[in-house]
């Protein structure tokens, strides 16, 4: 087998179709965050409701607050995708930038989390006061520990850019990481609808 | 590759778009008569959210560029999903 004929081997064995693996094993893994949110979302549909003595989600919630870390999470998508433009383009100071832009949101939206949950500790609406609560601090939680996952990532990344600088530059590694936050962001639309605004139907 | 056909000013395009829907929803909710309103809000707010989620998949994350059978992952993974979630509301729900 001569040297070419060995690549092709190698390249079919370890990538079967043109998509780089781990940008298809991170398409794989958000199919399987699907189930994850779908069924706590469905969860906290089912039980909303059963807030026993304790108070109930509309009393509680703070919806500008939430608005504005929904503001947030999407002005961090979009500094994600230029984080991406400017890996493709070897643009080292703006690919810091937006990457620093996405950590600083993602920073921001834990703390309007941490924020949220002490707020509504301290009315009454605690991790087991009642199946809604549970329900609630379940899905938002995993939701937020997602988040937590991204912004360490994110930074690791902008660290190794910051040491390496231009030798860094890795496209499909910031691409496959970036589909990685938009879901997130995705699954945070939903969350703010059905989990926020429904609840008050 | 997927972002040779993505441009910057399309990226800040669905960013503002994404924030005035979102400024929308909220707007929405705070009409005191639309509120309690379900078949108003329901409807409304589900578009809204179906939007947002689509522009987010097809542009932030190249979907609509990119090879088919990444689209085919999710939304068979997001369709067995929602059976789930079907199947859930429909057996536990009191």
């Amino acid at each position: 087998m001569g040297q070419h004929d060995h690549h092709a081997a190698v390249h079919t064995h370890h990538q079967v179709t043109d998509i780089d693996n781990r940008k298809y094993g991170m398409w794989v893994l958000i199919g399987s965050e699907c189930f994850l949110f779908g069924t706590m979302i469905a969860n906290w549909i089912i039980h909303r409701s059963n807030t026993g003595t304790g108070p109930k989600p509309t009393e509680v919630f703070d919806i500008e607050l939430t608005t504005w870390s929904t503001f947030i999470l999407l002005l961090s998508s979009v500094a994600m995708v230029l984080s991406l433009e400017a890996c493709k383009q070897k643009e080292l100071k703006k690919f810091q930038l937006w990457t620093f832009v996405v950590v600083l949101c993602g920073l921001f939206f834990l703390g309007c989390q941490v924020y949220e949950f002490n707020h509504f500790i301290n009315l009454g609406f605690g991790l087991t006061t009642s199946v809604a609560a549970s329900s609630f601090y379940l899905l938002t939680g995993c939701h937020g520990l997602h988040v937590a996952v991204g912004v360490l990532i994110m930074s690791s990344i902008l660290a190794t850019s910051l040491v390496k600088k231009e030798k860094w530059f890795n496209y499909n590694v910031v691409e496959t990481l970036g589909l990685y936050w938009h879901f997130v962001d995705v699954v945070w639309i939903i969350i703010f609808t059905v989990v926020y605004l429904f609840v008050y139907l | 590759m997927a972002g040779d056909h993505s441009p910057v000013r399309t990226y800040w395009k669905i960013c503002v778009i994404l924030s005035v829907m979102t400024l929308v929803e909220y707007l929405i909710f705070k009409v005191p008569s639309l509120r309690g309103n379900a078949m108003f809000m329901i409807p409304v707010l589900s578009i809204l959210s179906i939007v947002k989620f689509v522009l987010v998949l097809g542009w932030y994350m190249h979907l609509k560029y990119d090879n088919k059978i990444l689209t085919q992952i999710f939304v068979g993974s997001l369709a067995l999903a929602i059976m789930v979630f079907v199947i859930l509301k429909l057996a536990l729900h009191t």
